[in-house]
């Protein structure tokens, strides 16, 4: 019996453990979430009735059969819940995102329930999976940035058709059901970034391109738009594309060996923080300061290879104004207001020379440092 | 160095196998690139296989015991994030380091508990380390970086004894000092035979539970170092790094002549396993070969290696 009994523990123990983790899996990581326990305002029951443009304030915990009604003491009063989908929570840019986000749901009394796919941008189906989530607990509004603006159109459309207002930020979506779309222009950042580059050597030499990963819109178009500006200069040889998986240790290695195979380099692109860190940390270990390092993106990382100048640009997005602007606009919406169909959020250089000037360091550190 | 070379279970013939593929892999890619055989891409290559040898004398004692661990990888950012955290505390580099170290140890210990004392097998242990060592890593960092580390870490990881790196040298010497505990010491002689036979083994009068548990604690303890070495090198723990190492170390390990099967394998060989896959990658990265035939090629070896470690089982 004794046997038995420690057989069961253990089954039951494991069984435990992996229902956990797989249960874990399309929630995402919501570790970012602030401490109301959004999570619990979940209410089925609730989409079916808020048909696009209701104006109340949703208490709907006598109109929901739903039986998860106890949680609702902890649901904000009068507001609403709004979804924040992401690539990933655990990058500096969707944190500030979500940041500015819930600045904007603060204002207007509602919260934000942040979440993504728990194995990163490139899991799409992850993110479909994390978009039904939403749709199932019945969120007031979603601001989506898509892992894949073809592969989430069905799953968007069907959020829409329930009536659950859907914002795109980032990197758009390709349907026009959407409310509103807030976006950086990835490829004409990327045709300036080049020019810049372009101009700090010269017009001429070897320049390296790095990819955080293949197929993914953003990263393509940050790397054709630099690519596109480049080819009007003759004398500048672009590189095969290397990829880093986002991982700044992959960048590195994939550095060094950029450096070793090309000696003559000039410069080396990378199209988002993780590069940059992986680039300017190879060309530190090795004491090479011939090389300029160019990219998108910025962390806490980076702001040291800015102070050291061995980052001598990087094209920063104001991701805090896409999330504070997209649920500005969920509001509106849900107000009966007219919004814009397409904004650009803009992005600026951040260079060794300038990112101390207030308006830079603003977007760098929106929240303050 | 006799312990290095004579060792239980495999005969100086196969590692001499072993690196001879290597030393052949390395002239087809002299011919083929100009810049692989220059002291800065040797040097460079070297480093590079570094990381993974380390964790993969780790995986080389689990191995051999009949077991595998997948939570290498997340140990390392979890040891790494340690590192990290304490060292923003105010904690001096050196004490900083030592903390990485010991979480890297007690994942180990806590994996060496489930193995030894709820007597799960290895794969499904590590497997739920893995994914709870990298939530802990997420959860203490709000999934970013900790930046901002001071300066004197960075020897660690980044510098040089000359024109050798640092990690260069730790996988040096502690391949002699794992050589040398597989070889000589009792606590190898217990390894290869659970691993040959667990029954025997344990019939024989072996603690099969307690050399478990230390083999797992050994091999935390290694990631944790490897977790240090990458916080140094960019001086920011990343709470996302290291995911799949353990894949490149269990391939380093295999590679270099460690049985799946269990009861068999070496440190020099999984030296020479180690620096065969980062000639692979960084000899395909030279000749500009698209990054993902890097992968297929890993693959293609592992299997190829496993395959002959099979014919040479039945030719027997």
């Amino acid at each position: 019996m004794k046997k038995n009994g420690r057989m069961a523990l253990v089954l039951a123990l494991t069984c435990a453990l992996l229902a956990g983790c797989s249960g874990g899996k399309t929630q995402g990581n919501t570790t970012a979430e602030t401490a109301q326990g959004k999570a619990d305002s979940v209410q089925t029951g609730k989409a079916a009735g808020e048909a696009g443009g209701n104006t109340e304030n949703v208490e709907t915990s006598e109109n929901s059969t739903n039986t998860e009604d106890t949680t609702k003491a902890e649901h904000t009063e009068g507001g609403r819940t709004f979804a924040v989908v992401v690539h990933s929570t655990q990058s500096t840019y969707w944190q500030t995102l979500n940041s500015g986000a819930e600045a904007a749901a603060k204002e207007s009394g509602d919260s934000i329930y942040f979440t993504a796919p728990i194995n990163g941008g490139s899991d799409i189906n992850g993110q479909v999976d994390v978009m039904q989530n939403c749709i199932n607990q019945g969120v007031d509004g979603i601001l989506l940035a898509a892992a894949d603006v073809d592969a989430l159109v069905p799953i968007t459309e069907q959020a829409i058709d329930k009536g659950i207002p859907v914002v795109v930020v980032d990197c758009g979506l390709n349907t026009d059901k959407y409310e509103s779309s807030i976006a950086t222009n990835n490829r004409a950042a990327a045709e300036e970034l080049a020019k810049k580059v372009a101009e700090d050597i010269g017009e001429e030499g070897e320049v390296a391109v790095m990819n955080y990963a293949a197929g993914m819109l953003t990263g393509s178009l940050r790397e054709d738009g630099f690519r596109e500006a480049m080819a009007a200069y003759p004398n500048i040889t672009l590189l095969e594309t290397q990829y880093y998986n986002n991982d700044t240790q992959k960048a590195l290695e994939v550095s060094q060996n950029l450096l070793t195979a090309n000696p003559n380099l000039k410069a080396i692109y990378a199209t988002n923080e993780f590069g940059i860190v992986g680039a300017c940390r190879a060309l530190m270990e090795k004491k090479i300061d011939t090389v300029n390092v160019y990219g998108f993106d910025f962390s806490d990382d980076v702001l040291p290879l800015l102070e050291s100048g061995i980052c001598k640009g990087t094209m920063v997005q104001k991701p805090y104004d896409m999330g504070y602007k997209g649920v500005e606009t969920l509001v509106k919406v849900l107000a009966g207001e007219a919004v814009e169909k397409d904004i650009d959020s803009g992005c600026v250089v951040a260079t060794p020379e300038n990112y101390l000037d207030e308006d830079i360091y603003q977007v760098l550190y929106p929240m303050g440092k | 160095m006799n312990c290095l070379v004579f060792d239980r279970g495999k005969g100086l013939l196969n590692q001499m196998k072993s690196f001879t593929a290597l030393i052949l892999l390395g002239l087809v890619f002299s011919l083929l690139s100009s810049n692989f055989l220059t002291a800065n891409n040797l040097v460079t290559v070297v480093q590079q296989s570094s990381y993974i040898a380390i964790l993969a004398y780790a995986e080389t004692m689990v191995i051999i015991t009949g077991g595998i661990d997948l939570s290498l990888g997340s140990i390392l950012a979890v040891s790494g994030v340690a590192v990290g955290k304490l060292i923003l505390a105010g904690v001096p580099v050196w004490a900083a380091v030592l903390g990485g170290l010991f979480t890297g140890a007690l994942c180990g210990m806590v994996n060496g508990f489930v193995v030894a004392k709820m007597k799960l097998v290895p794969f499904i242990a590590t497997l739920g380390m893995q994914n709870i060592a990298r939530g802990i890593a997420y959860v203490l960092t709000n999934s970013l970086p900790v930046s901002g580390l001071s300066e004197d870490l960075y020897f660690i990881g980044g510098g040089s004894v000359g024109i050798i790196p640092v990690p260069v040298i730790l996988m040096l010497v502690l391949a002699v000092v794992f050589a040398f505990l597989l070889n000589k010491c009792a606590f190898g002689r217990r390894v290869y035979s659970i691993g040959s036979s667990r029954e025997a083994a344990r019939l024989s009068g072996i603690d099969v539970g307690k050399t478990e548990m230390l083999v797992f604690i050994l091999g935390g303890l290694l990631a944790g170092l490897v977790g240090v070495i990458l916080t140094s090198r960019v001086l920011s723990s990343q709470p996302n790094a290291g995911i799949g190492y353990e894949s490149d170390a269990i391939a380093a390990a295999i590679i270099g002549g460690t049985s799946p099967s269990g009861g068999s394998g070496t440190i020099l060989g999984t030296v020479i396993g180690a620096l065969t896959i980062a000639v692979l990658k960084n000899g395909l990265n030279l000749l500009k070969v698209n990054p993902f035939w890097q992968q297929i090629a890993i693959g293609v070896v592992i299997i190829a290696a496993v395959f002959i470690d099979r014919l040479r089982k039945n030719k027997k």
